[in-house]
């Protein structure tokens, strides 16, 4: 691929949503909806249409030269080895394949808003937010610059941000997006942090040349981990992991489309991007990916468990999207970094359809987001049923569904990689995982549309419109076939996607997770596949069968585990206890105590100190010439005695 | 040092090289004259067409300062080393050009409303400009009082523009007054340094002061005194006095003009004076330099937290910017990123307070200028587009990223922390913080509904010339953000062709 064709790609694909974001904020609210819509989708279709040529043009690429780096202009250049910032843009497969994702899912999902936001009055503003969303993550996933990338990652944050609280009238959407934006700032620190430790290292910011002089930092030294550390605080950050973890749930707030766009398929997965991206840098720095590992399998479990108890349709599937970032989160921490982008990719599919077809429910029942008040939805809404139902096998890891291939193929990586002494340890957490996926996928299907109507509104319910179906069924079919010619969980079978990125993390030290073998492997997967049926035939038998009833079997559970599960592991009222509580009474007591005190002579006190220092200074002004003038003349003799009977000494 | 006898230089006319090198001031001289010929057969309903000549006349001038700017190369000096002819020249140049070209734009629509369409107008901001640009490429101390007494004379009458006000009476009075008694000392100092080194020339004073070796205090004293005269016209503090007042009287397209061209001239021959002529004194005048650029930066950005005058509010803005602008002067000579800071900040600055100003200009009804704070309010529901690109403006001034007056920030406070002068960045950044609230005021002032019992401003309806010009500074301040280099590289070449030393 020459630089040309790169550089052309890299514009344009950019230059779609951008463009699309400025027409419908500048012009959006004077030509109304149908040009909204238009501008909104057709921006998002043109920029897949070029991250598809972008691919055919890195595949098609003689092997070893499948990456390039373009340089679109300097930014600033303060001399050499001084700051050097670069529009750099970086084609790989890794970039391209994130870039097919961002803008194929990403499209299918504002053809879908374009009906359910079909009565909101500010769909301009809608779609302005939601393009400027694609191009801030395309800007992110094909940065080569770590300035252009950090850019990237606030603009994200800030489109979150704004989206989270599109319905900026209702105080819990406000709410819910402060704190959504406030966690992402905790991870965007430790992202500068790590941006200057690299820079003071490397002398340089572009990507390829950090990765080029991983000489700058020892292996295993103190430096490279606390980079690779700060790094990983700004994924967990992105992509909710424990401990910065409790936005996401709260930011189902936003409009459902938002919730699939960016809360599931592309940005929430950014943690996963950068971690894979970094990874000449966490090769080298085995505590940081072992505490990565663990991290995610943690996050994976805990969010698996607050699934289960869940009453919110959003808010199930935004724990389940918790979880299964967790296991790829686990996979890259674990070295294999192509399964766990694999998984990224086929998750996206699946779960962009479970927030849609969830959508359409909610459409359906008129806002109605309490899965005890639906029940027996499958014979009114039969294609979002069905859907539903291939999104939730594939998310359980059911044979030949989408996340069966990838669920599988990164579990099995676990069986012979991870940190410390017993590497098999967290595989074992990780077939725990499966079991609970299965369950909590399937109480939600059986829930909602299995069962008696549990209220009238659910007789009233119609299917969805096709602009809302017709995605939706579009994901479904895709969830099933998706990764069938891509990928397969078994060693020397079909593994087009793990050859395509092999060139991306083959380069650089230490190569990546060994895979396993195929003997070792096969038992992986009967026992990952059994775990699975397992999960969902449990699930069938609770909430289809009722054998034993839900109610029942919570009795017998020791009391705590319900409770914990249902209270999220009552970490909202420890972080409210631990961090908002004492600063709102730190807070009390200075506006009580020290406020009236000293801040009048301080916070205030600073304000009116300068209110009347500006006062006093505009007091020169008296509109007097004769002031003027003598003020003049009185300063400029006092210069001249300044310098010529004090400095010329 | 005593004055030495200066050899007789024999008489000689100026070579044709010579024209061809000053063909953009003499362009725009050329212009002046014409339009007071045209200012005689133009009907008075016609005299948008004077604009549209003086259009033209700016243009052509800009067209040879392009072609200066590749002929000059490295640089030489004309009429026998009181001209430059370089690179430097050329860039501050174009700046000027572009600045009198978006005012000339602007102004038919908003003198018509006010009722001061007067055919003289175009001319006498053609001649100013000619005065401008001659100040920048001045290479000598009476090319350099010239040129101020030209742009200075043009200004004093623009100012009073509006004949039938008594505030613009009184701020034309005020700048005349006070301009005389700057220049004053301007000329003083001036003579002190003749007399001190025995040359007018700036590249044989630097010679001068190259070769000796004790450091008379008469000579400071020159120095310090035209210091002073130039800082009157760059309104740096404490000789910012006039300041708000003439913008606030003169009608709002004169103050668009004047906030940002004499600034940059001023800017431009202060650099080429003090960088590039006095380094050798550079240890006895950078005290006093430094002392003016904080003193600028604390009261500029003071004095306007309290304004409700959007003009003034803007004028002591304008006072803080010119401090910042300073600390390029500031920084040890022999750092270049300080000339080059300049340089990029006077260009973000042009753009940014003409789009600011503009934007008032545009904007004004027919009766009152727009100018209190409560006539903005509500704009971004009657004019979104002004108010947004206003919005930008706003910020630029307050030097957020990725806009261009960010980036004038970061050359100069970089400068300064690379000449070892972290305070100056520091005070920087600090009362920049403090910016950030009385430019973000006004923004959000555009942004809140207006209040019930309030009448709303009437505001006009742009005009095509008012959108260009609206468009053109808010696609420069974003250029100026985004595609840096563009202008750096611009820039660091006119610092590496920049006379005196250039030529050494």
């Amino acid at each position: 691929m020459s630089v040309d064709v790169a550089s052309t790609l890299v514009l344009l694909i950019l230059l779609f949503p951008l463009g699309g974001a400025a027409l419908n904020a500048l012009l959006g609210p004077r030509l109304g909806r149908q040009f909204v819509n238009v501008v909104g989708t057709a921006s998002i279709l043109a920029s897949f249409v070029v991250a598809t040529l972008l691919l055919a043009n890195v595949v098609g690429a003689p092997s070893g030269h499948s990456s390039i780096t373009v340089r679109l202009w300097q930014w600033l250049n303060l001399g050499s080895g001084n700051l050097s910032v670069g529009m750099d843009f970086t084609l790989d497969p890794l970039s391209a394949i994130m870039a097919m994702v961002i803008t194929g899912v990403g499209f299918l999902i504002h053809v879908y808003s374009v009906g359910y936001m079909e009565h909101d009055e500010g769909i301009a503003r809608f779609f302005a937010y939601m393009n400027f969303f694609i191009f801030s993550m395309l800007g992110l996933v094909l940065a080569g610059d770590l300035v252009i990338l950090i850019i990237g990652w606030a603009l994200v944050a800030f489109s979150s941000y704004v989206l989270i609280g599109f319905w900026h009238d209702r105080p819990s959407a406000v709410l819910a997006a402060r704190k959504a934006f406030i966690t992402q700032v905790v991870g965007d620190v430790a992202m500068v942090i790590a941006a200057f430790l690299i820079f003071l290292n490397a002398h340089t910011l572009s990507l390829p040349n950090v990765f080029a002089r991983t000489a700058a930092f020892p292996s295993g030294g103190i430096l490279v981990t606390g980079i690779c550390v700060l790094l990983a605080i700004g994924a967990f950050a992105k992509s909710a992991q424990f401990p910065l973890h409790t936005w996401l749930p709260d930011a189902m707030e936003g409009p459902t489309p938002v919730s699939a766009l960016i809360h599931a398929a592309t940005m929430v997965t950014a943690g996963v991007y950068l971690i894979a991206r970094f990874h000449p840098l966490f090769n080298l720095a085995p505590v940081a990916e072992g505490m990565v590992a663990c991290v995610g399998i943690g996050t994976a479990l805990m969010a698996g468990v607050i699934a289960l108890s869940q009453i919110d349709i959003k808010r199930v599937i935004a724990y389940s999207t918790m979880s299964q970032i967790g296991l790829m989160i686990y996979a890259v921490g674990i070295g294999a970094y192509s399964a766990g982008l694999f998984h990224f990719a086929m998750h996206s599919v699946f779960k962009a359809l479970l927030f849609m077809a969830a959508g359409n429910v909610i459409h359906a029942l008129r806002d109605e987001q309490d899965i005890r008040l639906m029940g027996g939805l499958s014979a009114r809404m039969r294609w979002t049923q069905w859907s539903f139902l291939s999104g939730s096998l594939a998310l359980a890891g059911i044979p030949i569904f989408a996340g069966w291939f990838s669920k599988e193929n990164l579990l099995g990586f676990g069986t012979v990689s991870g940190p410390g002494a017993a590497p098999w340890l967290l595989y074992v957490v990780g077939v725990g995982i499966n079991v609970l996926t299965g369950l909590y996928a399937f109480r939600l299907w059986a829930v909602v549309f299995q069962g008696e109507p549990q209220t009238a509104r659910v007789w009233a319910a119609k299917e969805a419109r096709r602009v809302m179906l017709i995605p939706v069924v579009m994901l479904g079919v895709l969830s099933l076939i998706v990764a069938w010619p891509l990928q397969w969980p078994i060693p020397n079978a079909v593994r087009v996607f793990t050859d395509f990125l092999a060139p991306v993390f083959a380069a650089g030290p230490p190569t990546p997770a060994a895979e396993p073998g195929v003997g070792l492997a096969t038992v992986a997967l009967v026992i990952g596949t059994l775990a699975s049926l397992f999960g969902v035939g449990l699930a069938q038998r609770i909430w289809v069968r009722g054998d034993p009833e839900p109610a029942a079997l919570l009795v017998r559970l020791p009391r705590g585990l319900p409770l914990l599960s249902y209270n999220k592991f009552y970490f909202d009222e420890l972080y409210d206890r631990a961090l908002v509580n004492p600063t709102r009474a730190v807070a009390r007591t200075l506006r009580r105590v020290v406020e009236p005190d000293i801040m009048d002579g301080w916070v205030s006190g600073i304000g009116s100190v300068l209110r009347g220092l500006s006062i006093d200074v505009r007091s020169v002004e008296t509109g007097f010439i004769r002031d003027y003038a003598s003020l003049f003349a009185v300063f400029a003799v006092l210069f001249v005695v300044i310098t010529v009977v004090f400095v010329a000494r | 040092m005593l004055a030495q006898a200066v050899p007789i230089v024999p008489l000689v006319t100026p070579s044709a090289k010579d024209l061809l090198g000053l063909l953009p001031e003499l362009i725009l001289g050329g212009g002046f004259v014409v339009l007071m010929l045209l200012d005689l057969v133009v009907p008075a309903r016609r005299r948008a067409w004077l604009a549209a000549f003086a259009f033209l006349f700016i243009a052509a001038s800009f067209g040879a300062c392009m072609w200066g700017w590749f002929d000059s190369g490295s640089g030489r000096a004309l009429y026998f080393g009181s001209i430059a002819y370089d690179k430097y020249a050329m860039f501050i140049n174009a700046v000027l050009l572009i600045s009198a070209a978006l005012v000339v734009i602007i102004s038919p629509q908003y003198l018509n409303r006010r009722g001061l369409h007067y055919g003289e107008y175009y001319a006498l901001i053609l001649a100013a400009t000619t005065g401008m640009m001659l100040l920048a490429g001045a290479m000598s101390l009476m090319v350099i009082f010239l040129a101020i007494e030209l742009l200075s004379v043009s200004l004093y009458i623009l100012s009073g523009f509006s004949r039938h006000e008594e505030r613009s009476q009184e701020a034309a009075l005020k700048y005349l007054l006070l301009g005389g008694f700057a220049s004053g000392f301007l000329l003083f100092g001036m003579a002190l340094v003749y007399g001190e080194t025995g040359h007018t020339q700036l590249q044989q004073i630097e010679a001068a002061l190259r070769v000796s070796t004790n450091v008379d205090p008469l000579l400071l004293a020159g120095v310090i005194l035209i210091f002073i005269g130039l800082a009157f016209k760059a309104s740096l503090v404490p000789f910012h006095t006039w300041t708000p007042d003439v913008y606030q009287g003169a009608p709002t397209s004169v103050t668009t003009f004047m906030s940002v061209a004499t600034k940059v001239a001023a800017f431009a021959v202060m650099v080429r004076v003090f960088t590039y002529t006095f380094p050798a004194v550079y240890a006895h005048w950078q005290a006093i330099v430094f002392l003016v650029a904080i003193a600028s930066m604390l009261v500029g950005n003071i004095a306007a937290l309290t304004q409700t005058s959007v003009k003034r509010m803007l004028a002591y803005s304008g006072i803080a910017q010119a401090g910042y602008i300073l600390i390029g002067v500031a920084v040890s000579p022999s750092e270049p990123l300080g000339t080059i800071g300049v340089l990029y900040y006077l260009a973000a600055y042009a753009v940014t307070n003409i789009g600011a100003f503009a934007v008032i200009t545009v904007m004004a009804g027919r009766g009152e200028d727009l100018d209190s704070y409560a006539g903005l309010r509500g704009l971004a529901y009657r004019r979104p587009y002004v108010a947004a690109a206003m919005g930008l403006f706003l910020l630029s001034l307050g030097g957020f990223p990725p806009t261009a007056g960010f980036f004038g920030k970061f050359f100069v406070f970089a400068a300064a922390i690379k000449s070892g002068q972290t305070s100056l960045a520091l005070w920087g950044i600090a009362t920049s913080a403090v910016s950030v609230f009385y430019y973000l005021r006004v923004a959000l002032l555009m942004y809140q509904r207006p209040a019930a019992d309030q009448p709303e401003y009437q505001w006009s309806r742009s005009t095509f010339g008012g959108s260009a010009v609206l468009l053109a500074t808010t696609a420069g301040t974003l250029v100026l953000g985004i595609l840096v280099t563009l202008v750096y590289s611009a820039a660091a070449a006119a610092q590496g062709a920049l006379l005196p030393v250039a030529a050494g």
